[in-house]
């Protein structure tokens, strides 16, 4: 079980390109450049769900 | 009887071919017709089977003709999603990059069942890539259009085939639902769906997404339409004699962000009913939330190898949401999960008062196709992923549940009517008295 105030990404307040760094850590892979945005937009979004299942203010 | 039989029901169909008054390939080349001509236009056919669908007929109508029985649905043509195996074709699941994977070797359980009980396989229908995603926009096979209006979205995962239903070009359909994907498309278009208990009809031989939440279900424009379906579906039918009695609306989340149409009519259909209590699932919020995470772990799990090989054989609205979901740590899918069991309380405290809770399918009509957007708390949010703000904590803990849609003029729109696990048929009949009162009605919006 993760902390409650502990994020789903250790990046998430960071830009785009060091939460998609993480994220390929994560998968082992380099993914193209046009991954970035949506890849990211999309971490963010689970975190922000991660956030309302634990009734945590980010 | 040739004329005006495209357009017919499930029962009906069955009953013209039964008694001769047409011929299973009558309405097996009717519906041929209807695709070649309205398909161009709406975009809910991925491929057209047409030599199966003209040989199955031809079985049944031997049947007749030697007066042997051609089962409860003889001669009904039909559509499935395109994630069902159907032998000799190959199981795209919406994807392009699985256009060449290798075919299958036998029909899915639902098809064979289908097969046995007369219906007649037409087509395969469109699909979000993968399942993921409420509006049925797909890379390869295009966006299906609301046969209720060509400007809007017929909802997805199963949008293709909630628009051959609603637009009159085949009787029934199947798809499937893991968070809204039956439910969203029948209410924006207008018909019955049903997602049943989960795990009581057999998905073997269906492409899946998410196992946690993963069904399949019938689209039909009535409710005893839906029935005959289900009962062919279902392997053992439940010892339910019970009816169901004591409905409930759910307030609180399920009344949040609702155009001002669809509070109205759920206002109307509350004091047609004796005036509904309102009952909370105060912890609906975090249901959805969870639900959403279980799925992008799972999802995400499941395309990881072929992910992280060819990202870019995915359509991007599809892959950058499976990566993310790959990424996901286990603990925070195990959270979601343990999860289930606190909401299923909840849930199971309303059941021990109420008999049916009935709640909105999506927040009002179809967005349209150029305004992709929903509003949540105030901002706009993209429809593809968030249509499913109320199916989601629904189907978070396996409940039964029909769309049904509402008797209201101008653009459809519809509810869910929810009961216990396990009470699919008593569920069928209470839709049925709604229906008989006046209170739903399925659309047939014979296309131009």
């Amino acid at each position: 079980m993760m902390d409650p105030g502990q994020p789903v990404f250790a990046e998430i307040d960071s830009s785009d390109d060091r939460l998609v760094h993480e994220i390929e850590r994560i998968l082992g892979v380099t993914l193209p450049q046009q991954c970035t945005q949506g890849v990211a937009l999309n971490a963010r979004l689970l975190q922000k769900h991660a956030d309302i299942l634990r009734a945590v203010t980010r | 009887m040739t004329s005006g039989i495209g357009t017919l029901g499930v029962l009906d169909s069955a009953a013209a071919v039964k008694s001769r008054r047409c011929s299973a390939v009558d309405l097996a080349q009717a519906a041929l017709d209807r695709i070649a001509r309205y398909n161009p236009q709406i975009k809910a056919v991925t491929r057209v089977l047409r030599d199966r669908a003209l040989a199955e007929a031809a079985a049944i109508d031997a049947k007749v003709a030697m007066g042997k029985d051609p089962g409860p649905l003889a001669g009904v043509p039909y559509g499935v999603k395109d994630l069902f195996d159907v032998t000799g074709l190959a199981t795209t699941a919406g994807a392009a990059r699985l256009v060449d994977a290798p075919p299958a070797r036998s029909d899915a359980d639902a098809i064979q069942r289908l097969k046995a009980a007369g219906a007649v396989l037409v087509a395969t229908l469109n699909m979000d890539e993968f399942a993921y995603g409420f509006v049925t926009d797909n890379a390869r096979w295009g966006l299906t259009r609301n046969p209720n209006d060509f400007r809007r979205f017929a909802g997805g995962s199963s949008g293709g085939s909630a628009a051959v239903v609603a637009g009159g070009i085949l009787p029934f359909a199947l798809g499937s639902d893991t968070n809204g994907s039956i439910r969203i498309p029948a209410s924006l278009c207008g018909i019955y769906g049903m997602k049943p208990t989960h795990g009581s009809i057999s998905a073997k031989g269906t492409f899946p997404f998410a196992r946690t939440f993963d069904d399949i279900g019938g689209f039909a424009r009535s409710i005893g339409d839906l029935a005959a379906i289900d009962r062919v579906l279902r392997a053992e039918v439940e010892n339910d004699a019970g009816d169901l009695r004591l409905p409930a609306m759910l307030g609180g989340w399920f009344q949040t962000d609702l155009a001002p149409e669809m509070r109205e009519a759920l206002h109307q259909l509350s004091a047609a009913l004796g005036t509904l209590p309102l009952v909370d699932l105060p912890e609906a919020a975090q249901a959805r939330s969870a639900a959403f995470l279980i799925t992008a772990f799972e999802g995400g799990d499941l395309h990881r190898e072929a992910l992280t090989c060819c990202p870019l054989s995915y359509d991007s609205a599809t892959r950058d949401r499976l990566l993310a979901g790959a990424a996901l740590p286990k603990a925070v899918y195990h959270e979601a999960l343990a999860f289930r069991q606190v909401f299923e309380a909840q849930v199971n405290t309303l059941f021990a008062r109420y008999d049916v809770l009935i709640a909105p399918a999506t927040f009002g009509p179809a967005p349209l196709i150029d305004a992709p957007f929903i509003t949540i708390n105030g901002v706009p949010q993209p429809a593809r992923a968030n249509l499913g703000l109320y199916t989601q904590p629904v189907s978070f803990v396996g409940l039964p549940v029909i769309a049904a849609p509402l008797a209201v003029a101008g653009l459809p729109f519809g509810v869910q009517l929810i009961a216990a696990k396990g009470r699919d048929r008593a569920l069928l009949r209470f839709a049925e008295t709604l229906e008989e009162r006046g209170l739903t009605r399925g659309r047939c919006n014979v296309l131009p």
